[in-house]
């Protein structure tokens, strides 16, 4: 919450420098407090007659983007004036985005003594059978690898891609994070490194499960240095690259 | 005005107006502006049971993200995974119950 609060502070300071008062900035939560409803309301009453939704989920997920989108419908139903709404597409492929990325990977890669002999980006997963009854989650996941490789200039074999997060009894996209970095250690790739893309900011599924979890499955299978990278969160970079995309989701309000 | 231009929308009434046309009594109307709204998963109010709970049970309830029919999945959600800590407890999300109380179970 605190990093979504710097995260806003940044964007409204950014946006508000280029349309001066005609826009209104502010964050809300699909779950918990602030609520959508809520501030959609507050924004309604500011004089908001057309909302910008923007899912800070770089991938589309139903279980992320389509959530949080379909909280703001519902939250539209209400209001006398409902406000003419737009949502913003998933991010994964804008170039800012894969460039703060990569600046985060390499700031990281430039404070270690040894380079990791692979980079693990690891997204949260969903069932299989999500992806198998038409989400794209998975395509745009292995989208962003490509392209973060492709901006590092790295070869195949230095990233690899995987899911995080499972629950419950049925198979999960693979492969799983947990397993594949024990894989990684016994194969003698003794140091790695870790990146959450999928995560516009730390939580815990970054800070405990891959920073604990994760790092402890490696280490017990015999891996040596782990390297966890820091989510984008308020980073400059980052802020540049979600500003870049508001602008191009405001063509033709402003 | 070029035909491709867009008209402005508030430039005909101030932001904030009364209209001359409404009921006397009609409250002031504020319009015009362009609503950005950023949007996040959330967290819990607090990290003690019922503030855990009510959260979990939102997002846990979310057909989008648990997609079983909620004749199968609410039971076993509300009586077994919502008061079973050690069950929910496996997940990252819903790791530690107890941060304030410094407890750590894992």
């Amino acid at each position: 919450m605190t990093i979504t609060k710097d995260q806003t502070a940044k964007m409204k300071a950014r946006l508000e420098e280029a349309y001066g008062d005609k826009v209104v900035v502010d964050f809300c939560m699909r779950y918990g407090n602030p609520s959508t409803k809520s501030k959609v309301d507050e924004l309604v009453a500011q004089g908001c007659t057309k909302i910008l939704f923007f899912p800070l989920y770089p991938q589309y997920a139903g279980a992320t983007s389509a959530t949080a989108c379909d909280e703001f419908f519902r939250a539209l139903q209400h209001i006398k004036w409902q406000p003419i709404a737009r949502t913003v597409e998933p991010y994964y492929e804008h170039p800012l985005y894969i460039e703060a990325l990569a600046q985060s990977v390499e700031r990281a890669y430039a404070g270690l003594e040894n380079r990791p002999d692979v980079l693990v980006a690891s997204y949260h997963g969903v069932p299989k059978r999500y992806l198998m009854e038409g989400d794209p989650y998975h395509c745009q996941c292995q989208k962003t690898s490509r392209l973060l490789k492709e901006r590092l200039g790295w070869a195949d074999t230095e990233i690899v891609t995987t899911f995080q997060s499972r629950f419950g009894p049925e198979e999960w996209l693979k492969p799983y994070t947990v397993e594949e970095v024990a894989r990684l250690a016994e194969q003698g790739k003794k140091r790695i490194a870790v990146v959450a893309p999928a995560f516009s900011a730390d939580c815990i599924e970054t800070l405990e499960e891959i920073n604990e979890e994760i790092r402890e499955s490696f280490e017990e299978a015999g891996g040596e240095e782990f390297t966890y990278i820091p989510c984008l969160n308020d980073d400059d970079a980052h802020i540049d690259a979600l500003s870049a995309v508001v602008s191009q989701n405001l063509k033709g309000w402003i | 005005m070029n035909m491709l231009q867009q008209p402005d929308q508030g430039s005909a009434m101030k932001p904030e107006s009364t209209l001359a046309h409404a009921p006397a009594d009609h409250p002031k109307v504020t319009f015009g502006k362009i609503g950005i709204l950023l949007a996040n998963l959330g967290t819990p109010d607090h990290y003690s049971y019922w503030p855990m709970r009510r959260y979990l049970n939102e997002f846990l309830s979310d057909k989008r993200v648990i997609d079983y029919s909620p004749w199968i999945w609410q039971p076993l959600l509300q009586l077994v995974i919502l008061t079973k800590r050690p069950v929910f407890l496996r997940r990252g999300l819903q790791v530690d119950l107890e941060r304030g109380a410094g407890t750590k179970a894992r």
